[in-house]
């Protein structure tokens, strides 16, 4: 007789041994009475649902996808991959407007930079807000980030030729944000890396990460563009043995961990050599040190952890450059949800929630005496910016400012 | 990533002796897997209430020598009586001063209240929370008892008929907060921390305090579950004061807000003196190299390792997988270190539950100085504090916590006499 | 009446204890791995946090 030795689930639920510690932790929980905590929704939820579909909470819809409850599981579940597949399997009402104007970021980005003087200036109008808010439940107090007139993409092709003669190259995802919203970003990052003897080039085709497409449960189109940035990166990182830097702590985490969890898409070959930039600086200094001039202005900041960053362990990185500046007092705010969780935060169902959620985190950031906060997340930025009264800054971006 | 003092575990053992090296200056870091196991707490640390063989200690200080005695590879006989004394002593003193004060002496165990009314000798209990220096009464002939309803994690009939046994009468009420209505949509997840972010709120404070005041009339002593004061310290002290009685708690099933809160309080101290807690990671292997540990690799760093002078292992027994048990045999999974078990499977359970586990007391060996031995080797700079160690059994001792603090703050010891 | 109520919760206990010890009994022969980890997790709240024990006259029924 063949004893089964170890778990066979998709999803290691049967690991769980129901000690309620996730749902202590899920901000959720916390403040929507309506959702049953990760342990329910999660490992608890996979046993019934797995007996007969039907079992289906739909109220798993209120999930953020923060990670929270894998970070503090004892067990190591992968409670949050369980919800999400769970939602793309069970979920069967369609998807709305709405959450495809939300997650179809290439699409709406495209658009809305060719005409960025208009769209800027039309969803900050009362009206429009209101039709927003009526029409597709966006919420009318969520603000949108505003779109440059020219992309990062189209920038960057005046600068590819220098960029190819530095002795050391990257290949930088940049992702959605810095191409439509904030090239700036992108320029920050390229001024810091060349200071290090770094070029930098882009991806041969770089699709939308497909976070939001996923969180909305546009699986097919996820993973559409998911094995593009596969082959892309493959590309780089395997043949011209090249590797990939982001900035965007959710990009990142999207393609390392939930491309395979979620969308089947095999990345074993490729997921070392895509790392957050401040992971890629960090690693450079620490061969050199001399690398960084930097500049004498003192500076009083508080770096705030994305949720996604928490769970990807490399808030450290970010932090510790940060050290390296003498002229900058850190403060490290412990690490709390700011409620937005991408797309989440901007559905008019889920904006009070949100905003519970951040109560605290936006509390803390008003009480301080801080020039400004420092996060890795684009979407925290937004959030933060809404939310308090400080301005919300890149590590890279601040590094790049402190240079001489 | 270079510090002084890398420790691999999170929980009670890791925390304080993460505290005890930062507050000596040095630059630690801690890598924890999950949480741990303080959030099941009850309220109350235990040091010492049996022996071995089973004969109960009212005085551990007393009953030490005896332990020592019989079994030599407990931790508490590698601390030997002395030093067993003055960290008894040394950690008294440190859970006196934090948010969620705690009392007690090695000189004598005090009784805790069960959530199911039973009376159990300890060490340290938070003063929040019943105690009773006799076996056999409780300080008040009649208390006040309430329960929040709907919230099934408390046992008031339990309390009544062991309250009873002991002399003392109850009166039950129920609180019945208005919002409470609202986060009850999901019954078997209304658990003490939903319950104490009702009740912590400012809010909700005068309904509260009134609603106590009203209904304990011609009672000594007002008893709530441990469903309050999650995010709030001295909300106990405050109610008491409000209400002009004695409020004290009773604890509750997981999870634990004392138990979470001393880890809160815990966990922000060593940041506060500049810490770094890396949580949701876990330390996969290390390098060694003339029997001394190099660096560490980590789930969540990869390549880039955790170098330093010394290493902690203190990754709890089995439940955070500090110790694993196969079919055939019991491993640590970090180093591979040497693990003291019985290879008769058999032998690892009493049939009977409430009886002696010996799985319970497997653990990894170390020698007199608690560092960690590799294939016969002592490995000079890791040392082994906590739940992981051999030669103890937590649950029939009552000795988890002691084990964990005393350990924890002996080997931060070592590391800095080194 | 009261009297009768002290008996039941008495008898809730014991009940309680005696199925806990049943489904050990189930358990202990393939106590390893995940099921080891929630045996001593489930031992620990029933016998360390809430104080349960085998009542005395159980405890001599169960021995084989």
């Amino acid at each position: 007789m063949v004893l089964q030795q170890h778990n066979i689930s998709d999803n290691n639920f049967e690991q769980c041994i129901k000690c309620t510690i996730c749902t202590v932790y899920c901000p959720v929980a916390a403040v929507n009475p309506a959702y049953p905590g990760p342990k329910q929704a999660g490992p608890d939820g996979e046993r019934l649902r797995l007996k007969q579909a039907s079992f289906y909470d739909d109220a798993l819809k209120y999930c953020l996808n923060c990670k929270k409850c894998e970070v503090v599981c004892p067990s190591n579940v992968r409670i949050g991959d369980i919800i999400q597949a769970a939602r793309l399997k069970y979920d069967t009402n369609p998807p709305k407007l709405r959450d495809y104007v939300l997650s179809h970021t290439d699409f709406v980005g495209t658009f809305s930079t060719f005409l960025a003087p208009v769209v800027n200036k039309t969803v900050k109008l009362p009206i429009v807000k209101t039709l927003m808010d009526q029409v597709l439940a966006i919420d009318h107090r969520r603000i949108f980030p505003t779109y440059a007139e020219e992309t990062f993409k189209q920038w960057y092709e005046k600068q590819e030729a220098e960029q190819k003669n530095f002795p050391r190259q990257v290949s930088y995802f940049h992702g959605c944000y810095v191409n439509y919203n904030h090239p700036q970003l992108g320029k920050d990052l390229i001024k810091v890396l060349n200071t290090l003897g770094v070029g930098v080039q882009l991806l041969r085709k770089e699709k939308c990460c497909g976070v939001a497409l996923i969180a909305n449960g546009f699986v097919t189109r996820a993973r559409k563009f998911a094995q593009v940035n596969v082959a892309s990166i493959r590309e780089s990182v395997i043949t011209r043995e090249i590797p990939v830097v982001t900035t965007s702590s959710t990009c990142t985490f999207t393609i390392r961990d939930e491309y395979p969890h979620l969308l089947d898409i095999y990345t074993d070959d490729i997921r070392n050599q895509i790392e957050l930039a401040t992971r890629y600086i960090y690693r450079l200094l620490k061969e050199d040190r001399t690398g960084l001039k930097l500049k004498n202005r003192m500076i009083k900041v508080a770096y705030h952890t994305p949720c996604h960053m928490e769970k990807l362990g490399w808030a450290y990185y970010s932090i510790e450059l940060f050290r390296l500046i003498p002229t900058i007092e850190l403060q490290i705010l412990p690490p709390r949800c700011c409620g937005i969780a991408g797309t989440y935060g901007f559905k008019k169902e889920n904006y009070r929630t949100s905003q519970n959620i951040g109560a605290s985190l936006f509390d803390e950031i008003e009480d301080d005496t801080i020039d400004y906060i420092i996060t890795d997340c684009e979407t925290c930025k937004w959030q933060i910016e809404m939310s308090t009264s400080k301005q919300c800054k890149h590590p890279i971006s601040v590094l790049a400012a402190a240079l001489e | 990533m270079k510090f002084d003092t890398v420790i691999m575990g999170g929980g009670l053992a890791g925390l304080i002796s993460g505290i005890y090296l930062s507050q000596q200056g040095q630059r630690c870091a801690i890598v924890s897997s999950g949480q741990s196991a303080l959030h099941f707490s009850s309220g109350s640390f235990n040091l010492l209430n049996r022996l071995p063989d089973g004969q109960p200690v009212t005085r551990p200080l007393a009953a030490i020598e005896k332990l020592i005695q019989v079994s030599q590879a407990h931790p508490y006989a590698k601390l030997g009586r002395e030093n067993f004394e003055s960290l008894s002593h040394q950690a008294e003193q440190f859970f006196r001063n934090i948010d969620i004060p705690m009392y007690g002496s090695v000189e004598k165990n005090h009784y805790r209240i069960t959530p199911m009314g039973i009376m159990r000798p300890t060490w340290l209990t938070a003063t929040d929370f019943v105690i009773s220096y006799e076996e056999d009464r409780l300080p008040w002939k009649k208390v006040a008892l309430f329960n929040v309803s709907g919230f099934l994690d408390f046992f008031s009939a339990f309390l009544i008929e062991e309250f009873a046994c002991l002399g003392t009468t109850c009166e039950v009420h129920t609180l019945d907060l208005p919002n409470l209505g609202r986060i009850q949509k999901n019954p078997t997840e209304l658990r003490s921390i939903h319950i104490a972010r009702v009740l912590d709120k400012l809010s909700n404070r005068n309904y509260l305090i009134g609603n106590l005041k009203e209904q304990s009339a011609d009672c000594d002593v007002i008893l709530l579950p441990a469903c309050i004061g999650l995010e709030q310290a001295d909300i106990v002290p405050y109610l008491s004061e409000k209400v002009e009685k004695p409020v004290l708690l009773l604890p509750t099933l997981p999870p634990s807000t004392v138990g979470i809160r001393i880890q809160r309080f815990l966990y922000h101290h060593f940041l506060s003196l500049g810490g770094t807690y890396m949580l949701g990671d876990s330390i996969q292997s290390g390098t060694m190299k003339g029997g001394r540990i190099q660096e560490v690799y980590s789930q969540n760093h990869q390549d880039i390792s955790f170098s330093a002078n010394h290493f902690i292992l203190a990754t709890g027994n089995y439940f955070s997988q500090g110790i694993i048990a196969s079919k055939e045999h019991v491993y640590e999974p970090v180093f591979d270190l040497d693990v003291a078990y019985q290879t008769d499977r058999q032998q690892w359970y009493n049939p009977i539950l409430f009886k002696k586990q010996d799985y319970q007391e497997f653990g990894v060996i170390t020698n007199r100085n608690f560092q960690g031995i590799y294939k016969g080797e002592r490995i000079s700079n890791l040392y082994v504090a906590g739940a992981v160690l051999e030669g103890f059994n937590p649950i029939h001792e009552g000795s988890g916590g002691g084990v964990s603090i005393l350990t924890a703050l002996h080997v931060a010891n070592l590391i800095l006499n080194t | 009446m009261s009297e009768h109520k002290t008996i039941c919760v008495r008898k809730a206990k014991e009940e309680l204890s005696s199925f806990l010890n049943e489904r050990w009994k189930g358990i202990f022969p393939i106590a390893w791995g995940d099921t080891l980890r929630e045996s001593e997790y489930t031992t620990w709240v029933y016998q360390s946090i809430c104080g349960l024990t085998l009542p005395e006259k159980q405890e001599t029924e169960h021995e084989i």
